[in-house]
């Protein structure tokens, strides 16, 4: 009655588990489509930034809220970033115009300690222009702005310390340029070829 | 073309498709209604038990089994699924195994990334679609005759509950999240393939769908269980079986809902973390809801295989089961303590020494009715005459022996400061995988060759390749977990894709045994579709059933 399901079955197993095997081989090992930190970047210089940290907004009483930034490329950035009111905040760094945790982290400072005027730095070097967006993930409607990162130094940069000697230096993502292998190995050329050859059977 | 030509064309399109969805409801209508007539006139309650066992060769392996609504078409839909996710997790688990066969990552160098999604696929699909697919499937299709059900209603909610399941399995599975199995966040909160994959949020929801679906069918086997049993069968004597199956899902509904509130809550922190990751929050509360049922999972994943032993051993041995008081007990003790041991997966957490100390008592309590159950089994092997050491039994005994190997090294680390030593090393891996392998894999293919001329209309399995499935997954089984516990006692880390060169021979040696079992399975396959490429020799009778099926006859009024 039952016929050849049996067998059926048991090819549909074999396919199946070989068809998902490829399908986590191809799974995306690189941050936000290859947007990992490649190592030996030019540096071109050093610019310093401070941001007051208020629950009110980046730089609440110092200025424009929430202002925008502009930098160059190929520059590290060194955020300085102050407390000010007694309550806990970060200095996080996404890419795109939003902020939003499903979006890389590229830079979080963790939560700063909650005493007034306590001084918390962490530096990063942009290497693709576009959008990024500051915020506090505590405070993640108030204190957010954006930051454009032009492909040359303009006019428009933010009026920040330039300086070109070597500064303070915490370059937070070091661990991560062990990651940031661009070149693709074997295996997965081998699996891509494996991966076009079932696509073409079905 | 003109807008009009499109307008008229896209509305006779629609229309011939209406005229088309009407005709196969009328199609449909009628037939539903000829096979409800001749189902009412044999006396079947449902019209799907009717076709089952009337025209579509009663309870064996077939497509049809997917649109039929019968206990037992649902019983093997789950046991399809379920056997094809674990043939899924296993190449997984595999794969994950061969590339560990140095220090240094090897076959996902540069994109370790990999290693974690394998190991996180692995323990999810292992967990949530073999064991309890299994457990589910075996209920579905035993239960019916094992307490001679008087009409088997709600098929229409099983059948949602097994689709609202599958659904969430491959939500999972096509999620590729690199959370492990526990979601813990901020981890599972990066949806990023540095954190826990950029689809992780479709795992969260899957995980929700899972346990809607296996709530829908847990209340529906134990509403079965309590009123459509046969008045001739009162609880006192009801089938062992039946009673791990009950407590299993009584264990499931008391601590599924932490876990599915904790999900909704780890999904609204994906838009606003205020609960586990806010100023005011902390990781750990998802931790305490996460092990309240997270623990309660791992005695429902080998529970009712416990209650297939009871029914298996007598079979091979001509004994009757050595207390059946003792083992309701037993299976009973284990509900209200497995409510109350979660926090030993917390124990390097800083939850404070009297916590500790409260669940390391706790957690050895747990061997009173553990022991009380193995104890059991050797007193029924030890009293009975001669033992047929067939396929199953070899199954049965090795699980027993895993068990025992299992439970002595889970027991272990209840012990505050051996724990302190073995959190996190692969000494655990090894503790529940000699468990899983030998209960949960070992007794669920026991049960699969005990119903094989059922489930395949009437072949019977090749006991030269079922013999080689058991050598190779027993062997492998212990050779795996016995790397891991050895190496794990050294302090070798879990869920890492390289380690510290000194632990290399250990993870060669699981290695061995992890291939070992991996090609153990393809024996499985191979008598799967050897045996149904051969005609029938045998009555599709199935030798769980006999026994109660003679029962109704000789105990009713």
């Amino acid at each position: 009655m039952i016929g050849k399901t049996g067998i059926v079955l048991g090819v549909l197993i074999m396919l199946l588990s070989g068809l998902m095997l490829v399908f986590m081989f191809d799974a995306p090992t690189q941050s936000g489509g290859g947007l990992a930190d490649p190592s030996n970047l030019p540096v071109k210089g050093y610019m310093n930034i401070t941001l007051y940290a208020d629950a009110g907004g980046w730089n609440y009483s110092h200025g424009a809220i929430n202002p925008n930034l502009y930098f160059p490329l190929y520059y590290v950035i060194n955020f300085t970033v102050i407390e000010e009111d007694n309550l806990p905040h970060t200095l996080t760094i996404n890419q795109g115009p939003t902020e939003t945790a499903s979006s890389l982290t590229l830079l979080s400072t963790g939560q700063i300690t909650q005493s007034p005027g306590h001084v918390s730095k962490v530096s990063y070097e942009f290497f693709k222009a576009g959008i990024y967006t500051y915020w506090c993930v505590i405070h993640p409607t108030t204190m957010v702005g954006q930051i454009e990162i032009n492909s040359t130094a303009g006019n428009n940069t933010t009026a920040a310390t330039v300086s070109s000697t070597s500064n303070v230096m915490i370059h937070s993502f070091e661990s991560a340029h062990d990651l940031s292998i661009l070149v693709y190995s074997d295996l997965s050329q081998i699996l891509g070829s494996i991966k076009a050859m079932t696509y073409m059977v079905f | 073309m003109s807008a009009t030509t499109l307008l008229v064309e896209s509305s006779l399109v629609l229309s011939f498709f209406f005229i088309f969805l009407f005709l196969m409801y009328y199609k449909y209508l009628s037939v539903k209604t000829e096979v409800d007539v001749a189902a009412l006139n044999e006396n079947y309650y449902d019209y799907s038990s009717y076709l089952r066992e009337k025209k579509k060769g009663g309870g064996a392996i077939s497509p049809h089994s997917f649109i039929m609504n019968d206990s037992k078409s649902i019983g093997i839909r789950y046991l399809i699924t379920s056997l094809i996710f674990f043939f899924i997790a296993g190449t997984f688990g595999v794969i994950m195994r061969v590339s560990l066969v140095e220090p240094q990552p090897t076959l996902f160098a540069h994109r370790e990334v990999i290693y974690d999604i394998l190991t996180t696929e692995h323990a999810i699909l292992m967990i949530y679609m073999w064991a309890i697919g299994s457990a589910l499937g075996l209920a579905y299709y035993l239960i019916p005759k094992f307490i001679n059900m008087k009409s088997d209603r709600y098929g229409n909610a099983s059948s949602w509950g097994y689709w609202i399941w599958l659904m969430g399995g491959l939500f999972i599975l096509f999620s590729r999240t690199s959370t492990r199995w526990y979601y813990y966040p901020p981890l599972a909160l990066q949806l990023n393939p540095y954190g826990a994959g950029a689809m992780n949020w479709l795992a969260v929801i899957g995980l929700e769908f899972i346990m809607i679906g296996v709530t829908i069918a847990a209340i529906v086997i134990v509403r079965n269980i309590i009123y459509e049993r046969s008045d001739s069968m009162p609880l006192s004597k009801m089938p062992l079986f039946v009673w791990s199956v009950l407590f299993t899902l009584i264990m499931f509904l008391a601590s599924a809902p932490f876990l599915m509130t904790a999900m909704v809550m780890l999904f609204y922190d994906f838009f606003n973390p205020v609960f586990f990751t806010g100023s005011s929050s902390s990781p750990l509360y998802f931790t305490e809801l996460f092990w309240v049922w997270g623990h309660p999972i791992v005695y429902i994943a080998i529970l009712p295989q416990f209650g297939l032993i009871y029914e298996i051993i007598p079979k091979f041995t001509g004994n009757k089961v050595y207390s059946y008081s003792s083992g309701v007990i037993a299976l009973g003790l284990l509900l209200p303590l497995s409510e109350l041991v979660w926090g030993h997966h917390l124990m390097e957490s800083g939850l404070g020494i009297e916590w500790g100390l409260f669940f390391s008592t706790a957690s050895f309590l747990v061997v009173i009715p553990s022991a009380i159950t193995v104890f059991n089994y050797i007193g029924t092997l030890w009293t009975s005459e001669k033992i047929r050491l067939t396929i199953p039994m070899l199954f049965v005994i090795n699980g027993i022996m895993d068990f025992v190997f299992g439970g002595i090294t889970g027991v272990l680390t209840a012990i505050l400061p051996f724990n302190e030593q073995t959190h996190g090393t692969y000494w655990v891996t090894g503790h529940f995988h000699f468990v899983f392998m030998g209960i949960t894999v070992g007794i669920a293919f026991a049960a699969i060759y005990m119903i094989w001329p059922s489930l395949t209309g009437g072949r019977i399995y090749s006991r030269r390749l079922a013999g080689w499935h058991f050598a190779f997954t027993s062997v492998g089984s212990m050779i795996m977990s016995m790397g891991w516990v050895v190496g794990g006692f050294m302090g070798m880390p879990r869920f890492v894709s390289g380690y510290f060169a000194r632990y290399m021979v250990y993870q060669d040696v699981a290695i061995l045994g992890g291939v070992i079992i991996g090609i153990g399975q393809l024996f499985f396959l191979a008598n799967l579709m050897i045996s149904t490429a051969k005609a029938p020799q045998v009555e599709p009778s199935n030798v769980f059933e006999e026994v109660y099926r003679k029962a109704e006859i000789s105990g009713g009024e």
